[in-house]
């Protein structure tokens, strides 16, 4: 048929309104998105101050290996509870912004919300961990295992208080409280560092050991716990 | 299409909040009417999976409630909700198709078509911390229709709605319940006298009530009141 005859068919005859046309919709098999799209769709949604968190602190890590070098370590642990709390305030983020329950009753619910994060961001730190260490290990002239239990035990402390905190108390006080509490556990590092400088001699690794053991047990209990405190209660 | 609520109890402590409801609901509008503390809030969320029943058993068309493939056919709009300070109306339905399993581009064409059928068009672009609550309850309606549920529960849906809104709804939900089970739940009787095909009644948990409203059995709402008007409820 001619364009022309085509074009002027469809200007003067209406078409007539489709029947039926949402149970026709539903019959059809849609796409779905598979769970590892949806935990990478999530990252999108971790807010923008996590990440720049993330990058301040490498950036003046960075910068004090090459200015203070001496301080580096002190400086790193008292970034470190920063860094955790990122991941603390994300997890709480459901509940303080009283999304928790639209989020539970969708298909991939609450939990799959908070594991992506607590994943991803974990996942992040980790890199910076990684990053970081060996920056420490040859500034401060440290074994590997001596340099990441510096930094671990007041990442870890921070992120199972602040777990816990989130876990007993609800709302936006509750995320302050976080604040707080890594607040107090970075001026603590760094105060430590600098006025107990025999806390890091090598005859106290056991105990920087046991400290991050129990705290990463601890960390890991209060994430579970987080976790399934998104389920039905 | 069935949801079958099967003797379904709630109990904190010392307080049953909802006591051995069941009920088998299809295709159509059920209101579900009851004072304050009477349980359909309570009943509601063991519906949408938030609340994990005591006893009893929730089921659609088989599925049970704790699994994902209930929660795929679900909308649901809680009588409060909040939301990430930074999201706009379409950032917000975007991030509810996501957990809806919804892939972008469809998310995208369904959260415009929804805020059209809304009347938020307009305010796409706009941060919910701008909107009103009438404008707010709007957006929680069109992200209960996300993911065109078969099995739609709606809390106090037009708390907030202007009586014009009010009315566009009615017919709205009316529509739906041609094709979905749609549970609503109201304080206003003249909100599901009109578009319910059934009354359910709560009353101290219980299910007191359950039937066609013809208008021959008299009002509606005198009949309703009657129910609650000695009871000292509490929240």
């Amino acid at each position: 048929m001619r364009r022309e005859v085509r074009e002027e068919l469809k200007r003067v005859f209406e078409p007539p309104k489709p029947q039926g046309k949402r149970a026709f919709l539903r019959a059809l098999a849609q796409p779905r998105i598979s769970i590892l799209r949806f935990a990478l769709t999530q990252l999108g949604y971790i807010r923008r101050w996590s990440w720049a968190v993330s990058v301040m602190i490498f950036a003046g890590s960075v910068a004090a290996s090459v200015w203070s070098p001496s301080r580096l370590l002190g400086i790193v642990s008292a970034f470190a509870p920063l860094l955790a709390l990122t991941v603390v305030t994300e997890s709480g983020r459901s509940e303080s912004y009283e999304m928790a329950e639209l989020e539970t009753a969708t298909r991939f619910s609450l939990r799959s919300v908070l594991l992506a994060r607590l994943g991803l961001l974990g996942l992040a730190n980790l890199v910076m961990f990684f990053l970081l260490l060996p920056v420490v290990v040859w500034r401060q002239e440290l074994g590997v295992l001596r340099a990441g239990l510096y930094i671990l035990l007041p990442y870890l402390l921070t992120a199972f208080a602040g777990l816990w905190v989130l876990r007993r108390f609800r709302g936006r006080e509750a995320v302050y409280c976080c604040v707080g509490v890594a607040a107090c556990i970075s001026f603590l590092a760094a105060m430590l560092f600098e006025t107990v400088p025999q806390l890091y001699q090598p005859d106290m690794v056991s105990w920087w050991f046991a400290g991050v053991l129990a705290l990463g047990v601890g960390t890991v209990r209060q994430c579970t716990g987080i976790v399934r405190d998104s389920l039905a209660a | 299409m069935k949801l079958v609520i099967d003797r379904v109890s709630k109990q904190y402590q010392n307080r049953i909040a909802v006591d051995r409801v069941s009920a088998t609901l299809q295709k159509g509008v059920y209101g579900l009417l009851g004072a304050n503390g009477a349980g359909k809030t309570t009943l509601m969320r063991m519906l949408c999976g938030i609340l994990k029943p005591t006893g009893g058993t929730i089921t659609f068309d088989g599925i049970d409630v704790s699994e994902e493939a209930y929660r795929a056919v679900l909308g649901y709009l809680p009588q409060d909700f909040g939301y990430y300070p930074e999201f706009s109306a379409l950032d917000f339905l975007l991030y509810l198709a996501a957990l809806k399993g919804i892939p972008k581009a469809q998310a995208k064409r369904r959260a415009r078509e929804l805020l059209a059928l809304v009347s938020l068009q307009e305010a796409e672009k706009k941060k919910i911390k701008t909107f009103s609550g009438g404008m707010k309850q709007r957006l929680g309606i069109a992200q209960a229709l996300l993911n065109d549920p078969k099995l739609l529960i709606l809390d106090e849906p037009t708390a907030g709605l202007d009586p014009k809104e009010r009315v566009r709804f009615r017919d709205f939900i009316q529509t739906l319940g041609k094709d979905s089970i749609v549970l609503l739940s109201t304080h206003i009787v003249s909100d599901i006298e009109h578009i319910a095909d059934e009354i359910l009644m709560m009353k101290a948990g219980q299910l007191i009530y359950r039937g066609n409203w013809a208008h021959e059995k008299g009002d509606l709402e005198e009949f309703y009141l009657q129910q609650f008007e000695e009871e000292g409820t509490h929240e």
